[in-house]
């Protein structure tokens, strides 16, 4: 599903990714870790489509297709969905509207009837109770006063609605309390399909308690240093990264 | 070349022939001062200036005082219209209305101390200088008179249109008075033919007696080549409420200008504008709050949208005397500019001499948040989407409160076309 050969990208002259290659296959879940400044954003920023970044060499293709010389919404219409570690704040625009939009842009995409507004409330009201939110949420701004905890399941819900095919979750368990972990999982674990592919990035092994991935990558300067089982961040989790690039 | 002081004579000569007594002496007094006064230059009006001259291309007719009911079409709101404005011929459409409503010439026969009223104190309110609210007073031609009686509540709202259909300097002077405990919404709805070059400078003198409460919602959908200036003038007795929510698109050169006082104790006033000035129009927001009695209650809110070489102003006044107590005054101001020479200049000015005063102010001047546009872009919204929703979000903080549904979505579909246009022209 999501083929990463050899990927150099820099960010105001500066090398970040450093010849990053992986394989996502169809139904596979993959978590990345890594420490602080080792690119793990930066990647799922790239694969997004987000400005700002310099793609020197390698290459990314989703289903086939080059994903890099693809605009944002052509990859979210492919099926791509970011889960934003820091989802943005629009003040004025309803959370309603803003899902609505959303789907509607990849339903049209692909030729599909649009929802209207009730249509759409009815599919968000469906997947608000799985999230323990209540229905005043979607009348709310877009993120404006939200919780962390609320934003990151409001891209949660978002997630759920849109469907994807390849869903990377960067960093959604920070900030994140042990319940709200559970239940960012849960919804992840309900999504899991033999056509559903996830790129988990995160820091801590604690969300992979809940989410039990395929493979774990070790991302390190750049570079994909060690892959492995769920064994290899239950290492990680007891000494750290410190090492692992030598082994 | 300046422009000189003769341009705008015949206007008033036109205005004033037919006065006679008080109003002759009034409009006089108004005149002088303006022709004394001069027109606003660097020095008086510093960083809100804009060249007169090119306010004043044309030579504009005097209203015709024929013109009947226009044949000017709007969409549902001229349905529903209650006095239609065509060049300046007040047209009283619903008979209906049971509050006082007239045009000014006719309130002048009927209500004459009222009117002399209103116009003396304009004339004392106005010391500080805006001469085009000078000349309106002096050379107004047209003008309508609402007069909400003690203790009544107008159930409807009371909708105006101002339609411009020819190529006019219209000075207008117009009087809302709402006596004691006396509640109303006054819509107003400002347009003209979009190909035609018209100039429009209106004072509106507002009176809120101890309790009255009123709405005043008003939008600007001038035509690209028009010159507007709108100046009210509010005074507020005890516990009054009052709320003004203003949007203004299209013109050349829009100024807004508005003026309160506080003259009586626990007293509310709040304004939030919106404005978007796109090509080269000019638009022009100040407000200036005079918290001239105890326990009152301010709070302003005005939002920019600035595009390709347009330039927007906001100018924040809060004045606080040192013997005031118990002063709330709160003053928030954005703009958005759109384009690389689009500019905007923001200026809170609170003068405060009082201690017992909670006073908030921010102003703020940026560009669309690129950030929020990849947000956007990520969930499947095409570029020129993603833009567009976003213009419309930050305008929506300010029309989603308007209760005037032809308002609210006519302020909507304004943002939504300008919006699409600007990323066409700019080829974001």
């Amino acid at each position: 599903m999501l083929k990463i050969k050899d990927l150099r990208v820099s960010a105001e002259n500066k090398d970040i990714l450093k010849g990053l290659s992986l394989d996502v296959k169809p139904g596979e879940v993959h978590a990345i870790m890594g420490p602080n400044g080792s690119g793990k954003s930066t990647l799922s920023n790239v694969l997004a489509g987000k400005y700002g970044y310099d793609v020197s060499h390698g290459s990314a293709c989703f289903n086939g297709e080059d994903l890099l010389d693809m605009a944002p919404e052509d990859r979210a219409r492919k099926g791509l969905f970011l889960a934003f570690q820091y989802p943005v704040v629009i003040p004025g625009l309803n959370n309603l509207y803003f899902l609505r939009q959303a789907i509607n842009s990849i339903r049209l995409s692909k030729n599909e009837k649009i929802l209207d507004a009730g249509q759409c409330l009815l599919l968000a009201k469906k997947y608000l109770a799985e999230l323990d939110l209540d229905d005043s949420f979607l009348s709310r701004n877009l993120h404006e006063g939200f919780s962390g905890g609320e934003k990151k399941r409001n891209e949660m819900l978002q997630m759920m609605m849109l469907e994807p095919q390849l869903a990377i979750l960067d960093e959604t368990d920070s900030g994140l309390d042990v319940d709200a972990l559970k239940t960012v999982a849960g919804v992840v674990n309900k999504m899991r399909s033999a056509d559903r592919s996830f790129l988990i990035i995160t820091h801590y092994q604690r969300l992979l308690d809940y989410i039990k991935p395929d493979h774990v990558h070790i991302l390190s300067d750049g570079k994909i240093i060690k892959s492995g089982g769920p064994e290899l961040a239950l290492h990680v989790e007891s000494s750290g990264y410190v090492g692992l690039g030598e082994s | 070349m300046s422009l000189s002081m003769d341009y705008f004579k015949k206007y008033y000569e036109f205005a004033a022939e037919k006065s006679v007594g008080d109003l002759k002496q009034i409009r006089a007094k108004f005149y002088d001062r303006f022709l004394a006064h001069g027109l606003p230059n660097r020095k008086s009006e510093s960083w809100r200036y804009a060249k007169i001259n090119s306010w004043f291309e044309n030579s504009y007719a005097c209203p015709s005082v024929e013109r009947g009911l226009s044949d000017f079409h709007d969409e549902s709101f001229m349905n529903e219209v209650d006095i239609l404005v065509c060049d300046g011929v007040v047209n009283i459409v619903n008979t209906d209305i049971d509050v006082v409503v007239m045009d000014l010439k006719q309130a002048l026969q009927t209500y004459p101390e009222k009117v002399m009223s209103h116009l003396t104190k304009s004339y004392n309110y106005n010391n500080t200088g805006n001469p085009f609210a000078d000349l309106a007073a002096a050379a107004w031609s047209s003008g309508v008179f609402i007069d909400v009686p003690p203790g009544y509540t107008l159930v409807k709202p009371l909708k105006i249109v101002h339609v411009f259909t020819s190529e006019v300097f219209l000075n207008s002077y117009n009087i809302f008075n709402l006596g004691v405990g006396a509640k109303a919404t006054i819509v107003e709805y400002f347009t003209g033919n979009e190909d035609i070059s018209y100039a429009h400078n209106f004072t509106t003198s507002i009176n809120l007696e101890a309790g009255a409460v009123l709405t005043n919602e008003k939008l600007q959908n001038s035509s690209p080549f028009a010159v507007v200036q709108d100046y009210r003038i509010i005074t507020q007795k005890n516990s009054s409420e009052y709320v003004q929510r203003q949007y203004g698109f299209g013109a050349k050169v829009a100024r807004d200008e508005t003026l309160v006082n506080f003259i009586g104790d626990g007293a509310k006033n709040s304004f939030s504008g919106l404005s978007f000035a796109a090509s080269c129009s000019w638009h022009s927001s100040h407000v200036k709050i005079l918290h001239n009695s105890s326990n009152c209650h301010s709070d302003q809110k005005f939002h920019s949208l600035v595009s390709d070489r347009g330039e927007s102003s906001f100018l924040g006044h809060i004045f606080v005397p040192k013997t005031i107590a118990a002063t709330l005054a709160y003053q928030d101001s954005k703009s958005l500019l759109l384009g690389p020479l689009s500019r905007s200049n923001v200026k809170p000015y609170l003068e405060i001499f009082a201690d017992d005063v909670v006073c908030t102010h921010s102003a703020s001047v940026g560009q669309l948040d690129k950030g929020a546009l990849f947000y956007l872009r990520a969930r499947g919204m095409t570029e020129s989407e993603a833009y567009s929703i976003l213009l419309s979000s930050f305008a929506s903080e300010l029309i989603k409160d308007c209760q005037s549904d032809f308002l609210r979505l006519k302020a909507a579909e304004k943002v939504k076309k300008l919006s699409s246009l600007i990323f066409i022209e700019d080829g974001v």
